[in-house]
């Protein structure tokens, strides 16, 4: 007894015995195979399978229990078999083949594996049929190489846009025969959302829910260690919820582009590709062990292909470039029939082409620096503790980050793959709402500038003096004492190479180096150190508060004797090597300035420290009437050598008395 | 000289003729079109018609609407679109001249008193 299967057929749903069914499959396998050639072969084979689905069901309907092989055969003999199809003389090759021997012979050259070769694929193309045709020279699916071009132009940086317009041009089209065996596909009868993961299920003939589970498994491990560390941030979980966040972005992202990229199952013909053969281990190892053989010899033909290809590369460009400006010309000559008309028209196409380029140009520009943003405001993360003055603002910090970054970027990627899957018919619904989420990115990025900006707009500083608590000394050694600040890597995702000094980031404080020392004439024969600390802020108190609590101590206790007899006394500044600022003080360009007042003939050195430990130099803040007016960091360069003694003259210039180097203070 | 191949190309100028032209009778699936070419006597494997079909439609000389069968899938209806009836008008002049040409010159001449 023969098994009985129920089959799908254009909709219909039809009891068939088994054996008859495979009949049926591979009848319709070959009739594509034999329409390979033909425009519109996927319509022919719709409507063929619509016609024998309706033929099935009349003999149903008609009281047969089942499609039986006979019932196939039968259909067979009433559609017609290949060869019989062939004998109708059907297709335009096939008359041209018959009329041209040599022809017939060159064009099954083509078709035979062992001579395979590399077209650009006529036949199934979406841009240029560069994927399609690389996709037939290797034998696989199509949709991969198309979403492998997709990922890599955006991960190599346009070289894959490059090589594709240079194969684009390079290789000679052709009807090239088009991939047979399993496809990936979206499966509409299993679906939950898009039925992406039902087809890949279909695919790698795994449960649709074994697929969702592995796409939807960065979320559940996200909520399950939430849970775990009971919503508490702590710092070991950070890396981790940053490296399963990503995976969740990522898991999305992959599930957004199958979506949009892998054709739905609607045919039986499709369904039976997407299920196709079952691929185990074993015949994917044999498989690959069968390519490695095969790679060096492609490899060897396809340099060959290369180097003839661009040996008459030239030709092919001026080819090119002739039938596009045919084409141009043909399209301004069929539109308008007067000369007035046709130069005007002529003149607005050129216009649309060169504001095409334009456009392009621009638009990658924009994507490239868009992206340059993104990347930085990522790194710049654990700085938003130090930033943002409250929660309300660190919320239009995402959104301007989402709405003005991410929206223009996501809308390139989905006008990208709508392009490459050929979706001519603009979508006014998603042009208008991408549109009018950018212009909110931009109200919201300058209401944020805006924000920000006020943070900045009041500068204060809080003037204290250092006490010298040594008597009558005639010289000050301005030393740092404390080990050099370098960043202690205690942000995971933050490593910097040759820029680790001067500054440190921590969960709670920022570290900075940066320290401005002026020197002026004591108005007395007393040294004086005076410490400027400012800030900015909202307001006058803000930055005033802000200033005063910035921990700088500069310490002027300890001194050493100099001199031929020991008389003179030496006071050591020791400078702290940073000043730090709290979170919960926010960075508001605070910054610590000492002036040194040096009395008529006292002297004062430098020592090496000052220049190894201390970034010298002024931050610039200057905010007025609601804007930015300058923002500037002047990496003043030190006037004085190190190690060298100055002494104060009454001009108030300080003059080099001795390069010898000082002794080492004790 | 291959018999075979003369014939096939002769049908497959007939068959484009006669497809239109029962389409200009009125809206016609590919179902209905088989069974009038079997009635009248042109015996044609259905794999032919759906390429023509396409093709004709592909250079806009048909269009089609779907419409629900009470046995099976949707049918496809096709008409005859302005470009497709100038077509067949084309077509029709042409076989008239022809066919009555043929006529002459393959019937026996008729003596001469």
């Amino acid at each position: 007894m023969k098994k009985i299967i129920t089959i799908n057929l254009s909709g219909q749903i039809l009891p068939i015995e088994e054996p008859a069914f495979e009949q049926l499959q591979a009848y319709i396998a070959t009739l594509r195979k034999f329409f390979a050639g033909e425009e519109g072969r996927d319509e022919i084979i719709n409507d063929m399978e619509g016609r024998i689905a309706e033929l099935m069901h009349k003999k149903i309907k008609k009281g047969s229990p089942c499609i039986t092989e006979a019932d196939v055969q039968e259909l067979i003999g009433q559609m017609g078999s290949p060869e019989a199809l062939a004998q109708e003389g059907l297709t335009e090759e096939k008359i041209q083949t018959e009329s041209d021997p040599s022809a017939s012979k060159e064009s099954t050259a083509r078709k035979d594996t062992s001579e395979r070769k590399l077209y650009r694929d006529n036949n199934n193309k979406v841009i240029g049929g560069v994927a399609s045709g690389l996709a037939a020279y290797l034998g696989i699916d199509p949709t991969i190489v198309r979403a492998l071009c997709v990922v890599l132009a955006f991960s190599s940086g346009g070289l894959i846009l490059l090589a594709y317009i240079l194969m684009w041009i390079s290789l000679p089209a052709d009807r090239v025969e088009t991939y047979q065996g399993k496809r990936f596909y979206r499966d509409p009868d299993n679906k939950v959302l898009g039925g992406v993961a039902a087809g890949l299920g279909a695919y790698f003939d795994k449960p649709a829910k074994t697929i969702r589970l592995i796409f939807l498994s960065p979320l559940l491990l996200q909520i399950v260690f939430a849970i775990l560390t009971g919503g508490n941030a702590d710092f070991t979980f950070v890396l981790f919820n940053i490296s399963v966040g990503s995976l969740i972005f990522f898991s999305a992202i992959l599930y957004i582009t199958l979506w949009v990229i892998l054709p739905k199952a609607i045919t039986p013909y499709q369904k039976m590709e997407m299920r196709g053969e079952k691929i185990d281990l074993a015949s994917i190892q044999h498989q690959v062990r069968q390519g490695a053989g095969q790679l060096k010899e492609k490899l060897t033909n396809w340099s060959k292909e290369v180097e003839e290809a661009a040996n008459d590369l030239p030709g092919k460009a001026t080819d090119f470039a002739n039938q596009f400006s045919q084409r141009v010309t043909d399209k301004v000559s069929e539109k308008a029939p007067t000369l007035a008309g046709r130069i005007l028209s002529a003149v607005g196409l050129l216009a649309k082409i060169f504001f095409a380029f334009i456009f392009g140009i621009i638009a990658f520009v924009l994507l490239v620096l868009l992206l340059a943003v993104f990347v930085v405001g990522i790194v710049t993360w654990p700085y938003q503790n130090f930033l943002w003055a409250n929660s309300s603002q660190q919320l239009l910090a995402c959104a301007a980050l989402v709405l003005f970054v991410l929206v223009p970027l996501f809308g390139f990627i989905i006008w990208l793959i709508r392009r490459i899957l050929g979706y001519k018919k603009r979508s006014a619904a998603l042009r208008y709402s991408f549109f009018s989420l950018w212009t909110l990115g931009w109200i919201i990025v300058f209401l944020f500038l805006r924000s920000i900006g006020k943070e900045f707009s009041t500068q204060e500083q809080a003037v204290t003096s250092v006490p010298i608590n040594v008597a009558a000394p005639s010289s000050l050694h301005l030393t740092v004492s404390q080990p050099t600040l370098y960043y202690s890597n205690k942000i995971p995702w933050i490593h910097v190479q040759g820029e680790e000094k001067g500054w440190d980031l921590t969960g709670d404080s920022l570290k900075l180096s940066a320290v401005v020392i002026e020197t002026a004439v004591s108005p007395d024969s007393s040294f004086r150190l005076e410490l400027i600390r400012s800030a900015t802020g909202r307001n006058k108190e803000q930055a005033l508060h802000r200033a005063e609590v910035l921990d700088y101590a500069v310490n002027a206790n300890n001194y050493f004797l100099t001199g031929p007899n020991k008389a003179d006394t030496t006071v050591v500044v020791d400078l702290p090597s940073y000043f730090a600022i709290a979170a919960k003080d926010k960075y508001r360009a605070q910054q610590v300035k000492l002036v040194v007042q040096i009395p008529v003939g006292k002297t004062i050195s430098f020592d090496e420290s000052i220049k190894e430990k201390l970034t010298i130099g002024e931050l610039h803040v200057h905010y007025s009437k609601g804007r930015w007016r300058e923002v500037k960091w002047d990496n003043a360069a030190f006037p004085y050598e190190y190690g060298v003694v100055y002494k104060m003259m009454p001009d108030g210039t300080l003059r080099p008395i001795s390069d010898t180097a000082l002794p080492d203070p004790l | 000289m291959n018999i075979d191949n003369t014939q096939s190309q002769m049908r497959k100028g007939i068959l484009e003729f006669c497809i239109l032209s029962a389409i200009k009778r009125g809206e016609a699936y590919p179902g209905d079109i088989v069974d009038e070419m079997r009635s009248a006597g042109l015996n044609i494997l259905e794999g032919t018609l759906y390429p023509l079909l396409t093709r004709l439609k592909n250079a806009e000389m048909l269009s089609y609407r779907w419409v629900e069968s009470p046995s099976g899938p949707p049918r496809k209806y096709f008409s005859l679109t302005e470009k497709g009836l100038a077509f067949y008008n084309e077509l029709e002049k042409t076989w008239k001249e022809l066919s009555e040409a043929v006529n002459k010159a393959t019937s026996p001449k008729p003596t001469n008193l």
